[in-house]
C-alpha cells in the first residue's frame, strides 16, 4: 500500500490510528504492539502478499541471531570470537538474501555475457522494501554484536522492523532510536505531534502529488527521446529528474515521518535540502541521511575509515560508494552513479588537503551540477542514453527535433518554478515541523495544502513512487 | 489557538470542503453519471476520450437504443439528425476496437442497447492497446472532482460564454473535419502515390483483431443486433490495394454471422460516389455532404433491417 493512496489516508491509517489508541487504553504496550504488527503486515502484504513469508522468516532468522549475540555479550564481554562467527554468520545469510533476490538475474545477465552462455535467467520476484527491511536488521545485529541493544522480546523487535509508516522506503532506523519510543507509546493522541504529523503527511503529498508528477512527466519526456534532445532539451531532461527524484523521496519520507507522528513516534531526519550542499560530502549528509549514516558507520568505519593511510582511505570510500550504488538496484548504470560519487568524494577530500576554499555560492552550483550529471546515469536505461542526454547537455549533440516542454500547461510551469524556488530558498520540512506553531493562518495554509494534495491525488497522473523499485 | 483546536479545524475544514466539492460534482453532473440522466442531453466539453468513456456508463445505457463505434472516419456521421432511432456516435480520433471496447463493453453491459454499428477500416485494426493514459477505470472517481473536471468546467465556460464550440454534440458527433479546407484531389493523389512507392500491404493486427471478435460476442450475449460496415475508400485509393484491401475484408468478414449485417461502401454500388472527391476533405474522411449521405445510407439500411422507421432529418444542418 502507497502512502499517496485514497485507500491509505481515507481507510487504513484512520482504522488502525483508532484500533491502536483502543487496544492502548484497554490492554498493556503488547496489545498495541500486536496492533501495530498486524496493521504493518497488512500495509506490506496488500499489493505482494508473498513477500510477508520472506519478511517475516528475515526477522525470525535475525532476532535468533541477535538475541544469541546479545547472550554472548552479557556472558562473554562485547566482540568475543563466538560473537564474531555468530554476527558474520548473520551478515552472510542477510547479504545472501538480499543477494539471492535482488542480485542472482544481474549475475547471471552478465555471466551470459562474459562467457557468451545462454543461461536462462530465473527471473526471481524481488520481495518488496528488501533493500530497506535487510540493511535494517544488519544495524540490529551489529549494534547486538557491539552490546549496545537490550530486546526484550519478539513481538518489540518484529514491531521494530516491520512499523509500517518506515517499512516499505525507510529512513532506515536503528533499534534503539524506534524501540524505546515504541516502549512508551502514549495512551491517548496527542494534538500536538498529530499537528505535526498532519503537515509532514500532507507537505510530503503536495510533494509527491504535484512537484514530483512535473518534473517526472517532464523526465519520462526527455529520456524517452535521447537521441534527438537539443541542448535546452538536455538540461530540462536531467534537471527535471533531479527534482522529480528528490521530491518523490523526500515527500514519501514526509508521509512516513507524518505518519509516526500519530502515534508519538520521530523517525530520523532523511533529507535536509540536499541541493543546498557546498560539496560532495555535505550532499550525502543532507541526501538520504540515513543510508548515508549506515554506509559510514556499517561499512566505511569498519573497513578502517579514514584511520589506515591516505591510499587505503580512498579504497574505502570508493567500496563505500559502489555499494551505496549497488544497492540501489541490479544494473551497471547504479554501479557507474556510485563510482562517480565515489570519485566525486574522493576528489572532494584530496582537495580539501589544499586548504583552499570556494565561496559557497559557487560550492553550491558545482555540487549540485555535479550531483545533477549523476542523476544521468542513475535514471538512464543504458549508457548509450546517458551519454546522448549528456552530449545534449554539452551541446555536442546537433539534433534538434524534439522538445521537453512543448505544450506543457502553464499550471505545470508554475509547479515547477514554485518547487525550484522551494528547493533552493524555502524552509524544507524538517524546519517547518520544527518552528510549527498553532494560528488560524496556519490552519487555513495546511487545510488548502491537504485539499490541493487531494485534488492532485485524485487526477489521472503516473504516480508511480520511483524508491519503492530499491 | 491550541493544537487541538488546530487538528480538529484542518481535519473539519478539510472534509467539509471535499465534501462540498464531491456535492457539487454529483449536482453539476457532467459526465452524466450518478442518478438518473434520462432525458439530459450532454456535450463533451473536454477531453473526449474520458468523456465518452464516462458517458459509457450512465449517459448513453440510459438515453440511447444505438452505437456508432469507429475512428475519426465516422466521427463525423451526425447521428442527432436520424429521426427513429437515438444513436450515439461513440467515435473517438484515432481510436482503434481496445478503446472503442471500453466504451461498448459499457454500455452494453448497463443499457437497453438494441444496436451497434461499426465502422470498419484497416486504421481501427492496424494497432491495439489504449493510445493514451485516458479511459481509465480511476476515472469514474475523478468525476467527483480532479483536475479533470476543474479543466472540463474551463471549457464549459468558455462555451457558454460563446468562446468556443463543444468538442462533441450530444449525441457524440464531432464536426472538426468539416472545417478543413483541403483539396481531397490532391490529398488522395499523394496516398496513392505513396502506397505505390511504398509496396505497403494493410496488416491486422492480432490482438486488435481478437478485441474486435471480443466486441461482437460481447454484443451477441446480451442479443444487442449487430451492424457493420466498410468506409468507402476513394475510388484511386482503393483500386491501388484491392488485392491488399479484399483480402482484409475477407479476414474482417470471417467475424460475423448471417444474423449479422454488414455492408460494403466499396461495392459497385457506390462507385460515383466514391469516384466523387467533393464527398472527402482528404484521402479517408467524408466531407459534409459524403457524411450525410452515408449516414442516410446506414440509417436505411437499419430500418430495412429493424424494421422501425427513422430517416435522417434533411432540415437540421450539420451542428
Amino acid at each position: 500500500m502507497l502512502f499517496h493512496s485514497f485507500s491509505y489516508i481515507a481507510i487504513f491509517f484512520p482504522i488502525v490510528l483508532i484500533l491502536f489508541f483502543l487496544c492502548r487504553r484497554i490492554g498493556p504496550p503488547a496489545v498495541s504492539w500486536i496492533c501495530l504488527l498486524a496493521a504493518s503486515l497488512f500495509f506490506y502484504g496488500w499489493g505482494d502478499l508473498a513477500s510477508i513469508p520472506i519478511l517475516i522468516a528475515s526477522m525470525v532468522v535475525n532476532y535468533a541471531i541477535g538475541t544469541r549475540l546479545q547472550k554472548y555479550t552479557t556472558l562473554k564481554g562485547p566482540g568475543n570470537s563466538d560473537s564474531r562467527r555468530l554476527f558474520v554468520s548473520g551478515l552472510v545469510f542477510n547479504i545472501g538474501l538480499l543477494g539471492f533476490f535482488k542480485y542472482t538475474d544481474f549475475v547471471v545477465a552478465n555471466v551470459n555475457w562474459a562467457l557468451t552462455s545462454r543461461i536462462a535467467l530465473p527471473e526471481i520476484m524481488l520481495p518488496l522494501a528488501i533493500s530497506f527491511f535487510t540493511f535494517q536488521q544488519i544495524t540490529y545485529l551489529a549494534d547486538s554484536y557491539r552490546g549496545e541493544i537490550e530486546n526484550r522480546g519478539w513481538l518489540e523487535y518484529a514491531t521494530y522492523v516491520a512499523f509500517f509508516p518506515k517499512l516499505l522506503s525507510g529512513p532506515i532506523v536503528r533499534f534503539n532510536e524506534l524501540v524505546p519510543q515504541l516502549r512508551n507509546l502514549p495512551a491517548s493522541i496527542d494534538y500536538r505531534n498529530a499537528s505535526i504529523g498532519l503537515l509532514l503527511f500532507f507537505i510530503g503529498l503536495l510533494k509527491v502529488t504535484t512537484a514530483a508528477r512535473v518534473f517526472g512527466t517532464w523526465a519520462d519526456n526527455g529520456f524517452a527521446h535521447a537521441a534527438s534532445l537539443s541542448l535546452i532539451d538536455g538540461w530540462t531532461a536531467s534537471l527535471s529528474y533531479t527534482f522529480q527524484i528528490y521530491f518523490d523521496f523526500s515527500g514519501y519520507i514526509d508521509m512516513a515521518m507524518g505518519s509516526a507522528r500519530f502515534f508519538n513516534i520521530t523517525l530520523p531526519i532523511n533529507f535536509d535540502s540536499p541541493y543546498r550542499a557546498v560539496n560532495i560530502q555535505d550532499f550525502w549528509r543532507r541526501w538520504h541521511i540515513t543510508l548515508s549514516r549506515f554506509l559510514r558507520d556499517y561499512l566505511y568505519i569498519p573497513l578502517g575509515g579514514n584511520r589506515k593511510g591516505a591510499i587505503r582511505t580512498y579504497v574505502h570510500i570508493m567500496i563505500t560508494f559502489l555499494v551505496c550504488g549497488i544497492w540501489h538496484g541490479a544494473g551497471w548504470m547504479f554501479v557507474i552513479w556510485g563510482a562517480m560519487h565515489g570519485i566525486g568524494m574522493a576528489l572532494h577530500r584530496l582537495w580539501q588537503t589544499t586548504k583552499m576554499r570556494i565561496p559557497s555560492i559557487p560550492a553550491v552550483v558545482m555540487t549540485f551540477l555535479f550531483v545533477n550529471t549523476a542523476w544521468v546515469f542513475f535514471r538512464a536505461q543504458n549508457i548509450t542514453e546517458a551519454l546522448s542526454v549528456l552530449g545534449a547537455m554539452t551541446g555536442f549533440s546537433s539534433v534538434a527535433g524534439f522538445t521537453v516542454l512543448h505544450g506543457v500547461p502553464a499550471s505545470e510551469i508554475i509547479i515547477a518554478v514554485a518547487g525550484i524556488a522551494a528547493v533552493f530558498a524555502a524552509p524544507n520540512t524538517n524546519r517547518l515541523a520544527e518552528t510549527f506553531r498553532p494560528s488560524i493562518m496556519t490552519a487555513l495554509g495546511l487545510t488548502a495544502v491537504i485539499l490541493i494534495g487531494l485534488l492532485y491525488l485524485n487526477s489521472s497522473v503516473p504516480r508511480e513512487f520511483i524508491y519503492l523499485d530499491f | 489557538m491550541t493544537f487541538k483546536r488546530f487538528f480538529l479545524f484542518c481535519l473539519c475544514a478539510s472534509l467539509l470542503m471535499v465534501l462540498l466539492f464531491v456535492a457539487i460534482h454529483v449536482r453539476l453532473n457532467d459526465y452524466g453519471l450518478f442518478g438518473d440522466v434520462r432525458g439530459r442531453l450532454i456535450p463533451v466539453y473536454a477531453n473526449e476520450r474520458t468523456s465518452k468513456y464516462l458517458f459509457s456508463y450512465n449517459y448513453i445505457p440510459s438515453n440511447f437504443e444505438g452505437l456508432l463505434l469507429g475512428s475519426s472516419l465516422s466521427h463525423n456521421l451526425n447521428t442527432k439528425e436520424v429521426t427513429g432511432f437515438k444513436i450515439y456516435n461513440g467515435s473517438l480520433s484515432g481510436a482503434n476496437f481496445t478503446e472503442l471496447n471500453l466504451i461498448a463493453k459499457n454500455v452494453i453491459k448497463r443499457g437497453k442497447l438494441k444496436f451497434i454499428v461499426i465502422c470498419l477500416h484497416p486504421y481501427t485494426t492496424q494497432t491495439h492497446g489504449r493510445r493514451s493514459s485516458f479511459m481509465n477505470a480511476h476515472e469514474y472517481w475523478e468525476a467527483l472532482g480532479s483536475l479533470a473536471t476543474l479543466d472540463l468546467y474551463r471549457h464549459k465556460m468558455l462555451v457558454l460564454l460563446g468562446g468556443k464550440e463543444v468538442i462533441s454534440n450530444e449525441y457524440g458527433f464531432h464536426d472538426r473535419n468539416l472545417d478543413k479546407k483541403i483539396d481531397s484531389r490532391e490529398k488522395i493523389s499523394q496516398a496513392v502515390n505513396s502506397l505505390m512507392k511504398s509496396g505497403r500491404r494493410i496488416e491486422i493486427d492480432g490482438m486488435a483483431y481478437k478485441e474486435l471478435a471480443d466486441l461482437i460476442a460481447s454484443a451477441r450475449a446480451q442479443d444487442v443486433k449487430i451492424f457493420a460496415y466498410f468506409h468507402p475508400l476513394p475510388y484511386e485509393l482503393y483500386l491501388a490495394q484491392q488485392e491488399s484491401y479484399t483480402d482484409f475484408q475477407d479476414k474482417i468478414k470471417r467475424l460475423f454471422t448471417k444474423q449479422d449485417r454488414v455492408w460494403d461502401f466499396n461495392s459497385g454500388q457506390y462507385l460515383s460516389f466514391r469516384r466523387d472527391f467533393s464527398n472527402y476533405i482528404d484521402h479517408a474522411h467524408l466531407s459534409p455532404q459524403g457524411a450525410r449521405f452515408i449516414l442516410k445510407e446506414i440509417i436505411d439500411n437499419l430500418n430495412a433491417d429493424i424494421g422501425v422507421l427513422g430517416g435522417t432529418n434533411e432540415k437540421k444542418g450539420p451542428t
